[in-house]
């Protein structure tokens, strides 16, 4: 039994415009102490994925159905008293922008403190103080004994990051759900929140879910990787297969799309055109209108996630036949060999 | 902090001086000779002049502008009226706790609407309760006081009679023979409050629900959200301690404006305040009875918005005054 286990979750907005279906129908799994990458562009519903697990959204105007299986609970259909026992303290979140994430008006050490009270009503004010000193220099703010009771905004923005990672990790949960945690961060204090990330995860032993849009942070921290497009999972492997057999057009053109080093180019590749309208979705394979290959099946079924032959746990959700998949990887990644060499 | 009060004090001096200069300058523009008023109908050319030697409106404006300064800086004396050789001083000492009760005790009836209107509607939008408040909202804003306070006079003073029509009653000393104390005090002015307080009841219910829908929708909130706390936590520790804090700061600045909006409550219910004072000191051309509230209204303010900006330095970490 996984740690976590959604099964065809779906979140619908209700709009002015009408339903969007920001996630439709996705299923996957998080093992014990493992790391899941969940790729897409802006608005693919990785997030919105995310915050239905956390029970995050608005309850107004939303619609959830599926099941995610958190240790035996469900956490779509459990009532919001228990949701909320298990929230922060079980299973926590880092969020995007560490900006404007913290309370200005309350002290750092304050709000570290308030996480760690919320759950444990025998723990003392001085002791939750002392676990959020001891989780303050986990994560490598210096002075942390002087700089608990600072503010906020008398931290940098990579300090901040580092502060809400102390915040998610101080009750010791089991799942960690990190969304974009390095998106609104400088490349440099990327790489040291990336790799704090990865030693605190070998020390706390928890699980991660990284939702990025950023092909480097997968390689980097992922076990298995999640591709998604418009709301659904597109492809689902282990990290090398995504990057050594990828079986997907649009992961095809993720990798493409990434800046080379060996190559200098006026513009880098892109995907063309824009992701589909989640209110109307496009017929058939929701890739299908930005698809370089795509075929006339494809505009009108949309495929199931299939295993790619010998090898049951990388799916993908293609029309395409074997061969031509074969042929179009061997010369995307001779394009990649070619910098890696 | 001191250097910056300080600095704060300096500019009080210049704006000071800014403000009774235009009032000045107001007062001689206007087409009419104070001296012939004051002296009355049946005044002979030679008592006319003697009333001007005597006020020194025969002097030019900046030699009487002179005067004046110099009056209230040596003598701390705002002069005596032109009207009836009152003190001023002692016009502004009995007529400044007046609107001060009908001002403070305004702001807090509006604050005690507000706030828990304010955030009601904040946390239920589009509800029955949200679209009522802004109903009243709306006609708080587009009614006019004295329009209000007719009203209310007529509905509650005359035809229920609950309440006194007009009159003040002095909270602690009282002259003989007249109404007094605590109890009487607040209920003649129970009117007046209602009728003040409406429409900035209104302007802050409008205020604190827009801060309020804004604050909650900050990232901020979503983490406390996602550490588990719960949802009075989540409302009074992250979304109100923010969302309080513009409020604080408007309050400073319109307990001013609110001092303008007094002497329509003030001429409806006949209370005998600041504002009253004024309208009868602008019938008779009474300069030096104007520039006494001018100054007084002018300090306080100045006050206030000191206290405001002191106050928010203490209750947002992110200012600091320098």
């Amino acid at each position: 039994m996984a740690l976590l286990e959604v099964k065809d979750l779906k979140t619908y907005f209700k709009t002015d415009d009408g339903i969007v279906k920001a996630v439709d129908g996705v299923t996957f799994s998080v093992e014990k102490g493992q790391t899941l990458g969940i790729v897409g562009e802006s608005g693919c519903g990785k997030s919105v994925t995310c915050l239905t697990i956390m029970g995050l959204n608005a309850k107004r105007n939303t619609i959830t159905s599926g099941e995610a299986v958190f240790k035996g609970n469900y956490l779509i259909t459990m009532a919001p008293r228990q949701l909320r026992d298990i929230r922060g303290n079980e299973i926590s979140m880092i969020f995007q922008d560490p900006m404007t994430s913290l309370n200005p008006v309350h002290t750092i050490g304050r709000q570290l403190v308030e996480a760690v009270l919320i759950h444990h009503d025998d723990v003392t004010k001085s002791q939750a103080k002392a676990r959020a000193l001891e989780l303050l220099k986990a994560v490598g703010i210096p002075r942390a004994e002087r700089r608990v009771d600072d503010y906020p905004h008398q931290f940098s923005g990579g300090m901040r990051q580092r502060v809400m990672i102390a915040m998610a990790l101080i009750n010791n949960p089991d799942l960690l759900i990190a969304d974009e945690p390095t998106t609104a961060l400088d490349v440099t204090t990327q790489a040291q929140i990336l790799s704090l990330m990865n030693k605190l995860q070998q020390d706390f032993g928890s699980a991660i879910i990284m939702i990025t849009h950023d092909l480097g942070v997968v390689a980097e921290t992922a076990d298995d990787v999640v591709v998604m497009y418009a709301a659904r999972i597109q492809e689902e492997a282990e990290v090398g297969g995504v990057f050594t057999r990828p079986q997907h057009p649009y992961t095809w053109g993720l990798l493409g799309s990434l800046p080379r080093l060996d190559q200098n180019v006026e513009r880098l590749v892109q995907i063309p055109g824009q992701p589909p309208s989640l209110l109307f979705p496009p017929r058939g394979c929701r890739f299908n209108p930005r698809c370089p290959y795509v075929m006339n099946i494809c505009k009108e079924v949309e495929p199931e996630l299939e295993p790619a032959p010998g090898n049951e746990e990388h799916r993908s959700r293609c029309h395409l036949g074997q061969d031509v998949r074969e042929r179009e990887v061997s010369k995307l990644l001779s394009g990649m060999m070619a910098e890696a060499l | 902090m001191i250097r910056y009060i300080i600095r704060r004090l300096l500019w009080a001096v210049v704006l000071f001086f800014a403000v009774t200069i235009v009032t000045y300058i107001i007062f001689f523009v206007v087409p009419t000779d104070p001296a012939f008023e004051l002296c009355g109908k049946s005044c002979a050319p030679d008592d006319i002049k003697r009333v001007k030697h005597y006020w020194h409106l025969d002097r030019p404006v900046p030699v009487q502008y002179g005067y004046f300064v110099k009056r209230l800086v040596v003598n701390q004396s705002l002069g005596r009226s032109f009207a009836n050789r009152q003190d001023v001083n002692q016009i502004i000492a009995q007529a400044a706790p007046v609107t001060a009760s009908l001002v403070l005790g305004g702001a807090i009836l509006w604050m005690l609407i507000a706030i828990p209107l304010g955030i009601l509607s904040a946390l239920r939008p589009r509800s029955l309760l949200d679209r009522t408040s802004m109903t009243f909202v709306l006609i708080g804003i587009s009614a006019h006081p004295v329009w209000i306070g007719l009203i209310f006079a007529f509905l509650f003073g005359f035809k229920l009679g609950w309440f006194p029509i007009t009159g003040y009653c002095d909270v602690f000393y009282p002259p003989s023979g007249t109404c007094g104390g605590p109890v009487q005090w607040m209920y003649h002015l129970v009117l007046p409050w209602a009728t003040f307080a409406i429409l900035f009841a209104a302007l802050y219910v409008r205020m604190i629900r827009a801060n309020v829908i804004e604050t909650m929708n900050e990232d901020y909130v979503r983490t406390a959200r996602a550490k588990g706390a719960p949802e009075h936590t989540v409302l009074r520790s992250h979304i109100l301690r923010n969302a309080m804090l513009p409020v604080v700061t408007m309050l400073g600045m319109d307990i001013g404006v609110a001092l303008g909006g007094a002497i329509f409550t003030e001429s409806v219910y006949a209370l005998p305040g600041l504002g009253k004072r004024t309208l009868q000191a602008l019938e008779t051309f009474d300069l030096p009875t104007i520039m006494g509230v001018v100054v007084f209204v002018t300090i306080v303010i100045i006050a206030f918005n000191l206290i405001v900006d002191l106050l928010y330095a203490w209750i947002d970490p992110r200012i600091r005054l320098a």
